[in-house]
């Protein structure tokens, strides 16, 4: 049996032990083999259905997407430090929502904060993708999505400085990042969506092998990166703009899971790909489950558990390192 | 006569730092193996960039009759296979960087490598001496830097190129990993009918394994031609500006070059 298998198999089972789990536990304990017998217009069958399904659906898919996209970043810039969240998309993100709040427009609906948020993603990332076109370089693409990020987050600032109390607090709580408010429909997107974007990823990633080695040697060898950096870029900055829109600011999967994964298994991105999905969803249906049940009846945004939980993991790892002998 | 592999023809290249390559044509042929001299900065490495459309360049380069500028990477890379100066120490393993060489005849969906092909990398590594362990279980940042260049030739062998570019595939080693990569790529280049390109450094062993030289100084062409007709006194004096003189190799006499101190 391959090394490859394995790992995926394993992390799957895991993945599905534990959503299986995040759609157990809460306030309302409903294990596995009380389903059976639950009332279909009951109370129960109701949180288990409209609450607790689509939030673990939601949970897995963004956290699946988020972790993918810090991979395919890394693997794109030869960076291990670089995150969906460095190339500036979150950044728009707030921004939209920024202007989205001071303008007026609901939290909900076609017309939502959730809508303007991926509308500033969006963008940040077609100026991305339109700068990379331009044949800048790697480098100085990724230090142009910083600065846009820089842009965008001093932008928010000086949209928070003139609105209202009230406005300030709600861009705030959308940036610290929530999957609350998640719907079956939602759900269902963001699972076709992630599939989609899981399925390109995999099919890109010998070629994201070879890229791994430089874009020089990778050309050399028959690839072409004129095409290959766009479609890298476009897929992550999708899959990041959806997230973001959906669920705020969820910082760290996309850095710390596929840093951990890298680690644990291999450098070969056709594991490594998929790994970082799977972990990514076990993650944050793991920092999900600490979410809403570490202070309940109350709960904590997503992004801040995430955050707490995938920053302390990194500072551990990174003193963890062996010194290097000098 | 062979078979013309590589025409080069009034090939113009340059960096945007303004280095250029001016005028430079020649024609390689199957089976030869040709030497790329002069001094540094004279234009080597760059003429090697430029024939793998690294650079902007103009004039005409036409690999086994088709035209350079018009092909696409994949196609390329079926033509032309480069072996760069050094490689990195990646924690690939040995199998898989030599696999990576069959690139240019997957799809771009496809994931794993076919027995075919790794029937095909066997047989590479072991063409360039990789034999009495198994390169399955070896990494490359385990390998010294004489077997990582084995590796990278083993791997531009996989590519199954007609032309092969080597910058400096010598640099860093000791005299018997010199001699022992300049044998195996000359032995590689007549088993494959190929016609190879290398860059080097030490005349004396352009010399001894090279059946033609190409002389650049200052980004332009000085000669080309056979070893003896190249390693003149006064040519070599004039482009590397220090005094030398010529002998003889005692075994086959091939022109030996020593600088005077």
């Amino acid at each position: 049996m391959s090394k490859r298998f394995l790992w995926l198999f394993s992390a799957s089972l895991l993945l599905v032990v534990c959503f299986v789990f995040s759609l157990s536990w809460g306030e309302i304990r409903l294990f596995p083999w009380q389903w059976a017998g639950m009332e279909k217009d009951g109370m129960e069958m109701a949180i288990l259905r409209y609450i607790r399904l689509p939030r673990s659906l939601c949970a897995l898919c963004i956290g699946g997407m988020l972790a993918m996209s810090g991979c395919l970043l890394q693997g794109l810039f030869r960076n291990p430090l670089v995150e969906p969240y460095t190339l500036g998309i979150s950044g728009g993100a707030s921004l939209g929502v920024a202007v989205a709040v001071v303008c007026g427009f609901p939290l909900a609906g076609v017309w939502g904060t959730g809508s303007f948020a991926f509308a500033g993603a969006f963008a940040v990332s077609v100026l991305l993708l339109l700068y990379g076109r331009r044949g800048n370089g790697i480098n100085n693409l990724l230090l142009t999505g910083i600065m846009t990020g820089i842009l965008c987050s001093s932008g928010t600032t000086l949209l928070m400085s003139l609105s209202s109390p009230q406005n300030m607090n709600r861009i705030i709580y959308w940036t610290m990042g929530s999957i609350e408010n998640t719907d079956m429909g939602q759900s269902f997107f963001l699972c076709v969506f992630a599939l989609c974007g899981l399925t390109l990823g995999i099919l890109l990633s010998q070629r994201l092998n070879l890229l791994s080695g430089g874009s020089r040697n990778a050309r050399l060898l028959g690839v072409n990166t004129a095409v290959l950096v766009p479609v890298l870029l476009a897929l992550t900055s999708l899959l990041t703009a959806v997230s973001t829109a959906q669920a705020g600011i969820i910082g760290f999967v996309g850095l710390v899971v596929p840093h951990i994964l890298r680690r644990l298994s291999s450098n070969d991105y056709r594991l490594l790909v998929p790994l970082s999905f799977i972990g990514g969803g076990i993650f944050l249906l793991a920092c999900d489950l600490i979410a809403r049940n570490i202070i309940a009846p109350s709960q904590l945004p997503i992004g801040v558990v995430s955050g707490i939980l995938g920053g302390s993991v990194f500072i551990y790892l990174l003193i963890k390192k062996e010194p290097r002998n000098e | 006569m062979n078979e013309a592999l590589l025409c080069v023809e009034k090939l113009s290249a340059g960096y945007r730092s303004g280095f250029h390559l001016e005028d430079i044509s020649f024609c390689l042929h199957e089976s030869s193996l040709t030497g790329v001299i002069g001094p540094n900065g004279a234009g080597k490495s760059t003429l090697l960039n430029a024939l793998c459309h690294e650079l902007s360049a103009t004039g005409s380069v036409k690999v086994c009759g088709e035209e350079l500028w018009t092909m696409q990477p994949r196609r390329r890379a079926r033509f032309i296979a480069y072996v760069p100066q050094s490689i990195d120490k990646s924690p690939t393993k040995l199998l898989d960087f030599v696999l990576s060489g069959r690139t240019p005849f997957k799809k771009w969906y496809e994931l794993s490598h076919s027995e075919q092909d790794r029937e095909i990398a066997l047989k590479n590594l072991e063409m360039v001496g990789f034999c009495g362990f198994d390169p399955l279980q070896k990494r490359i940042d385990e390998l010294s830097g004489g077997e990582r260049q084995l590796a990278a030739i083993a791997r531009a062998l996989c590519q199954e190129a007609r032309v092969l570019l080597l910058d400096e595939p010598t640099a860093n080693l000791d005299l018997a990993h010199q001699i022992r990569i300049l044998r195996t790529i000359r032995h590689i280049t007549e088993q494959n009918r190929a016609a190879t390109l290398l860059v080097m450094h030490d005349l004396n062993l352009a010399a001894a394994f090279c059946n033609s030289l190409l002389c650049l100084c200052e980004g332009k062409k000085v000669a080309y031609g056979n070893v003896s007709e190249i390693l003149q006194k006064e040519r070599l004096e004039s482009i590397y500006k220090t005094p030398l003189c010529i002998g003889s190799h005692p075994q086959n006499g091939v022109p030996v070059v020593f600088p005077l101190y």
